[in-house]
């Protein structure tokens, strides 16, 4: 008696040893599986609506998943770039690259993406001042001459402007870049590529670039020249009081003005043209379009 | 090999590999790396479908980093554990030189680092088929590199817990490991910018480490050819000169070293 009492002390200490592994885990499972609950109704619905972002942005908890948010955003958006060329990473080039002209200028031979002054990050083997050590780099990393290169195909990469976009609502040129492979990916794909951009515009509704971007597709592909001005005018709207310093918005306000005085262009109505081209160069004095639209 | 030396060897094999399992790390890591696979593997359940470039390059970044942990943690324990414990002093009064011990610790670690990365990779891999994600036959390639390059680094660190503390080892060696491609992009930099000499460059290049040339992820991630057997051959070549060197670092003060 005395040596079974013994021993079934020893086997449930034993077993007590081991209780915390799987109870730890039985837990963590749960409570995850509470988290997720709570998260997916919001998360599902936060692309969707406007009221999303707001109760976002007023919940100090979601306020400090912001900075993750545009992180996490930042990183995909890295990542398109790596993905449209097979893991060939690419780097802007450096002074005395641009004004030597030694390197290999990365350019498109599909247009799918712009190369402004950008070259491969492995050197091409001309100019590689390492013997052996060169030739193994090329061989073991993604490596091609940049020059006239080809890009994967683009519905590799369409999830990730939907995970960006999803990760962070007001990544505007995740919407805006999204919109314009959709629609690269397939031409049949329009309503597709302005439903990304309308959601974009619901969430961003004091964005200038996506105003201006659905104002160039009613204009160009849903050839709707008062839908188009309702868009652009809007962009306007949005920038009447500050020049932004983000590249995309403040090319989405120049492009408005450009767009404006183009379609007033193509109706014939120069008075019209001459007055949006005189307010763009207000905005930006040194635009070339805008001034040779303002001298027609 | 002399038979004495396979002996002691085997005899570390065995204790070595009994210890990582009883440390639990590895249990850890795979953990982890499931994880990281199933949490890129979540957003199918919101809708987004064509991820597989997206979910095999996080997985292959996990192996990458956790290999890389693991491998430094466990050699770097291998000799500070053993003079720490004092039972390195049974262990040289036997008929055993420093030499044939620390050879035998760096086959330890090597075994070690190379099963766990080994049951890492090929769990990740496993996970990713069941997931529908093929992978193509450069995978065999990635998987004979990074074996090389786990001997590589534990002939690195092993030699570098001879000269420092643990835990500047630990740092140092991880310095060393994640930041191998960034050391030699500065050398290229120099190069073109301050016209830094090409020999210069390569006698550099020679010296310094290269782990990041022993991962081929990116190529895997995006379903590359194979790659000629030459490039792994002069890796095997480099590894083994490398690798050596650093273990002859190691051994060279090592045998003077005062104990305790």
């Amino acid at each position: 008696m005395k040596a079974f009492l013994s021993q079934s002390r020893f086997i449930g200490h034993g077993i007590l040893r081991y209780l915390p592994l799987p109870l730890f885990l039985l837990i963590g499972w749960l409570l995850a599986g509470g988290l997720v609950r709570t998260v997916v109704p919001i998360h599902t619905q936060r692309a969707e609506t406007v009221d999303a972002i707001t109760l976002y942005e007023r919940q100090a908890m979601v306020s400090v998943m912001g900075e993750f948010r545009s992180s996490l955003a930042s990183y995909l958006w890295m990542k398109t770039d790596e993905y449209t060329h097979g893991g060939v990473r690419l780097r802007p080039m450096t002074m005395r690259e641009k004004r030597t002209q030694t390197v290999h200028r990365a350019s498109s031979a599909d247009r799918l993406h712009e190369h402004t002054d950008e070259t491969g990050v492995i050197p091409e083997p001309e100019r590689d001042p390492r013997w052996l050590w060169g030739d193994l780099e090329r061989h073991i990393k993604p490596y091609f001459d940049v020059r006239h290169h080809f890009h994967r195909p683009v519905h590799e990469v369409l999830p990730l402007y939907r995970l960006m976009t999803w990760a962070d609502p007001t990544f505007v040129q995740g919407y805006l870049v999204g919109a314009q492979m959709i629609l690269f990916d397939n031409k049949q794909n329009l309503s597709e590529a302005l439903r990304f951009l309308q959601e974009g515009a619901r969430n961003n509704p004091h964005s200038i670039a996506i105003f201006t971007e659905l104002g160039r597709y009613a204009l160009i592909y849903q050839k709707d020249p008062q839908l188009a001005e309702r868009y652009l005018l809007k962009s306007i709207e949005n920038g009447k009081d500050w020049t932004p310093q983000n590249p995309y918005e403040r090319e989405g306000l120049l492009h408005a003005y450009r767009w404006l005085a183009l379609k007033a262009y193509r109706e014939g109505n120069r008075s019209q043209m001459h007055q949006w081209a005189q307010r763009g160069l207000e905005r930006f004095p040194n635009d070339p379009p805008l001034q040779m639209l303002l001298n027609r | 090999m002399s038979t004495r030396t396979w002996q002691i060897t085997r005899a570390m094999l065995t204790a070595g590999t009994l210890e990582t399992l009883r440390r639990k790390e590895l249990y850890v890591i795979l953990i982890l790396a499931v994880l990281m696979v199933f949490g890129a593997y979540t957003f199918h359940f919101f809708g987004v479908r064509g991820l597989e470039i997206f979910i095999k390059d996080v997985a292959f970044s996990a192996i990458g980093v956790l290999t890389t942990v693991l491998t430094v943690l466990i050699t770097a324990r291998q000799i500070p554990d053993e003079i720490q414990r004092r039972t390195i002093y049974p262990l040289l009064a036997r008929p055993i030189n420093r030499g044939q011990l620390l050879f035998a610790k760096w086959a330890t670690a090597t075994f070690t680092a190379i099963f766990c990365s080994l049951t890492l990779t090929l769990l990740t891999a496993g996970l990713l088929l069941t997931l529908g994600i093929s992978l193509k036959p450069i995978f065999i390639q990635y998987l004979l590199l990074k074996l090389m390059g786990i001997g590589w680094l534990c002939a690195l660190v092993i030699a570098l817990s001879i000269y420092l503390t643990p835990p500047a080892n630990l740092t140092l060696s991880l310095i060393l490991a994640f930041g191998s491609g960034v050391f030699n992009r500065l050398l290229l930099m120099a190069h073109w910018e301050s016209g830094f000499e090409a020999i210069w460059v390569n006698l550099l290049y020679g010296i310094l480490p290269h782990w990041d040339f022993f991962d081929m992820s990116q190529k895997v991630v995006y379903d590359w050819q194979m790659v000629p057997w030459w490039v792994l051959g002069a890796m095997g070549g480099y590894a083994l000169l490398s690798g050596g060197l650093w273990l002859l670092l190691g051994w060279w003060r090592f045998q003077r070293q005062v104990l305790g």
